[in-house]
């Protein structure tokens, strides 16, 4: 394929991100209106698909949030290409898409850098054949959190502290969100594992039985005790859109649980080169 | 004014103060005085493409509860953002200002509601500075009503 065809996969995945909301997420909400919800939850999500309509038109962001744009390369694409090429043409293609200028300095010093325009670039050793991109608001990305769980810990112990902790967080992520779980390894990639998991789609289960039944446990759970909609409306259904859970082998002693959410935007967009 | 119960939408024609998370620490630090009192929008506006603003739909409100005493005593009667808030925070706006929630992550729709606007302070903070915008026929939902129900 070469390095421009990679490239123009990395940009069209990014302008997704920032202008079309993903399909998979748009049929749940086409579902969401098809059930039997409230007046209420229905007109948030009609404005959610209006919202798009009106993105593309005027060349606008779906959210003003354009947030922190990451690039996943699969280890073997990273190879082929030069990151610092892959960084410096997608920040140059990024200044076109009327990004919001949304970083400041640093965590301690509160000074707009006056653009946005730092892709962080991530090479992925668990994928093959693949870039992906994925931008994450602060809406979403500040109500991640950490759990952490010794060996002698049961499913049910993780559940139960999984679960609380999504339903107190999740409201607040423009819902219907997707949440990503990522466990074991080192704290990194529980993390990583948690943004990986935001690309699958929404209503796919892993391919292994016993991590599927534990995403479904998680997920029925969830809508089994949450109250909350669209816009995490009280006495809403269409809540929590899919839970997907990726992991890597873990520490005798115990090992971390990293949670990622994404709105309904779904700001994960992955291509097979 | 903003007597809706929770749960309630409405349409809002006028003028929005715009703050944020940096706007509030400036404008505090500062003790800025304001002219007019406005509904003030959690909001921090892209700036860029065919809409005045961009696009400029909420932020989370949540983040901004530890300002909310200091925006009462301003007169503030409406804030304007998106998510759930706890129930001190509830409890601190009871009985001096309604919240109506924008729908979050809408950002293009509500650009579109901006007719124009002006900037009232801060520029240098960019989509953080203080602005006074005027919109029309911007949809509302009732979060918190004024007796305190909630629906968020």
């Amino acid at each position: 394929m070469g390095l421009r065809g990679m490239l123009d996969i990395v940009k069209d995945l990014l302008y997704k991100n920032l202008y079309v909301i993903r399909p998979d997420m748009k049929a749940y909400m086409e579902l969401c209106l098809k059930d039997d919800v409230s007046d209420v939850e229905r007109r948030i999500i009609e404005v959610y698909l209006r919202n798009e309509e009106v993105s593309q038109v005027s060349h606008v962001p779906l959210c003003q949030d354009t947030g922190l744009v990451t690039v996943y390369l699969a280890s073997d694409v990273a190879k082929e290409l030069d990151v610092n090429i892959v960084k410096s043409e997608i920040s140059a293609y990024m200044r076109t898409l009327n990004m919001r200028n949304s970083q400041v300095k640093s965590p301690l010093v509160h000074e707009n850098v006056g653009e946005n325009q730092i892709p962080f670039i991530k090479v992925v050793s668990q994928w093959k054949g693949i870039v992906g991109v994925q931008v994450s608001g602060a809406g979403s990305e500040l109500q991640g959190f950490v759990l952490t769980f010794t060996g002698s810990s049961t499913t049910n112990d993780m559940i139960d502290a999984i679960v609380s902790e999504v339903l107190r967080r999740f409201p607040k992520s423009c819902p219907p969100v997707m949440v990503g779980i990522g466990m074991g390894g080192t704290l990194s990639d529980a993390t990583l594992l948690s943004k990986l998991a935001l690309f699958r789609e929404i209503g796919q289960f892993h391919s292994d039985s016993m991590v599927s039944q534990f995403e479904k446990d998680l997920l029925s759970a969830i809508k089994m005790q949450s109250n909350r909609g669209a816009q995490g409306i009280i006495g809403g259904r269409c809540g929590v859109a899919h839970v997907a859970v990726e992991y890597a082998p873990s520490h005798i002693a115990g090992f971390h649980v990293a949670v990622s959410f994404q709105c309904y935007l779904t700001r994960s967009w992955l291509s097979h080169v | 004014m903003f007597e809706e119960k929770a749960g309630t939408w409405i349409s809002y024609t006028g003028y929005l103060y715009t703050m944020r998370d940096g706007t509030l620490r400036r404008v505090i630090d500062d003790e800025f005085s304001f002219n007019e009192t406005y509904p003030v929008y959690f909001c921090g506006p892209s700036f860029k493409g065919k809409l005045p603003l961009g696009a400029c739909g909420p932020t989370t409100t949540a983040r901004m509860e530890k300002f909310f005493s200091w925006l009462i005593d301003k007169g503030v009667k409406a804030i304007i953002g998106k998510g759930s808030l706890s129930q001190q925070a509830i409890d601190v706006i009871k009985g001096h200002m309604v919240y109506l929630l924008a729908v979050g992550g809408a950002g293009a729709f509500y650009g579109k509601k901006v007719k124009y606007y002006e900037t009232v302070a801060y520029k240098e903070l960019g989509p953080e500075a203080l602005l006074k915008v005027y919109v029309e026929d911007m949809p509302l939902l009732v979060g918190v009503d004024i007796d305190g129900n909630k629906i968020i």
